[in-house]
């Protein structure tokens, strides 16, 4: 067998497609580092560490009484028509929610005017920056589910009865993909009811360059 | 567009990506992403692993950007990072029993594959490249699949540009050796 030969069986081996999915996840995961300081520097150990806790000590405090002022405004009884809050208001619960669990908020559910946060188990590594903010909404039959979450976080939430885990994407053109064990959903293409005839709407939180 | 001005394209998309800028960094990632994920997928011949090597290269990539020192075109950089976190993952028990299921799901009867639709020559090729050590398919992959020339693929792998000679030498009597019975009309 000559060179040739071996050069022209090699080329037969096809690479498969990237996965879109695999791709948008690692894009999303990437810019997140990108965004996060390094801190393997010396140095980093050597800042004033009393102020620098005093300062997160207020702030934590300023934080606290946020999110309970923003608790008692969203649980409040009230109809449900008015729990709908703008995309502004959304971005700020969910940045004082995630301030009072950092790292552990997942999402914000919303059904039927009453709340429930999805957390996990320990603190994620990976910083969640508010320009990842998203927001899904699930409608039938004059039902609505609202969810409040982060790109690249897994969301489980139950649906009739049944849990469903989704993990929502910011895809490099601002659009949503929504990505579970059996089913994606594209904003490109919300057309397709994916979630057993739930209406699936999704679009991202971040402000407008 | 020339070579020359692509990579003046290039350089500046890499300053701008190691100052923060996260559309140059979107759109260097969309620029190699396919090509590391082929890179990766010929490393371990597994699909899962070729998209997790690929997305831990561009995480450690834009984490390393502002140590990018340009002595190496982005791409080899990428190619480095790739070949290391390729390295890194092979050690890993979770890695050896991904692949193993999914060689599994290759076996000759799977329905429902990557792999399915793959003729005959390409199964054989994929068993043989999978037979060769880490090291002999590093290089195979580099200079066979990538392109590139002995020194620039030494380069990558961290070693003399003889030693990936004597891994290439080594590689094709393997290689040669395993897919004869295939060029002369049957699997081995």
């Amino acid at each position: 067998m000559t060179d040739a030969d071996l050069k022209k069986q090699l080329a037969t081996l096809a690479v498969p497609s990237a996965d879109p999915v695999a791709q948008a996840r690692a894009l999303h995961r990437a810019t997140i580092a990108l965004r996060t300081p390094q801190t393997t520097s010396p140095h980093g150990a050597a800042r004033p560490r009393s102020s620098w806790f005093g300062f997160r000590a207020a702030a934590t405090a300023v934080a606290t009484l946020c999110i309970g002022l923003g608790l008692g405004w969203w649980l409040a009884p009230r109809p449900a028509a008015q729990i709908a809050i703008n995309d502004a208001g959304s971005r700020q619960l969910l940045a004082q929610l995630n301030h009072l669990f950092p790292g552990q908020l997942n999402a914000v559910i919303e059904r039927e005017g009453a709340l429930q946060l999805d957390l996990g188990p320990q603190a994620n590594t990976v910083a969640a920056p508010a320009d990842q903010a998203l927001v899904v909404e699930l409608h039938r039959d004059g039902r609505r589910l609202r969810i409040l979450a982060y790109s690249g976080r897994p969301v489980r939430f139950e649906l009739e009865g049944v849990f469903v885990r989704i993990e929502p994407l910011i895809t490099s053109n601002g659009g949503v993909l929504l990505a579970s064990d059996d089913f994606v959903w594209s904003s490109a293409q919300p057309a397709a009811r994916a979630l057993d005839g739930w209406e699936i709407a999704a679009r991202s939180l971040a402000l407008p360059l | 567009m020339t070579s020359s001005v692509k990579e003046a394209d290039e350089a500046h998309l890499v300053t701008q990506a190691a100052a923060g800028c996260a559309q140059a960094f979107t759109e260097l990632f969309n620029r190699y992403y396919p090509m590391i994920h082929a890179f990766a997928f010929r490393l371990s011949l597994c699909p899962a692993e070729a998209a997790d090597i690929a997305q831990d290269t561009f995480i450690q990539a834009a984490r390393a950007l502002t140590e990018f020192r340009r002595e190496a075109s982005f791409k080899n950089w990428l190619y480095t990072i790739a070949a290391n976190k390729s390295r890194d993952r092979q050690r890993s028990r979770v890695r050896q029993e991904r692949v193993a299921r999914d060689l599994l799901a290759l076996a000759p009867d799977a329905t429902a594959s990557d792999f399915s639709g793959s003729s005959e020559a390409a199964l054989a090729v994929r068993d043989a490249l999978s037979a060769l050590d880490g090291d002999l398919r590093e290089a195979v992959t580099l200079v066979y699949y990538e392109g590139l020339n002995h020194a620039e693929a030494a380069r990558i792998l961290g070693c003399a540009e003889t030693t990936v000679s004597w891994r290439i030498f080594r590689a094709k009597q393997k290689l040669k050796k395993q897919l004869r019975p295939l060029a002369a009309g049957s699997r081995p």
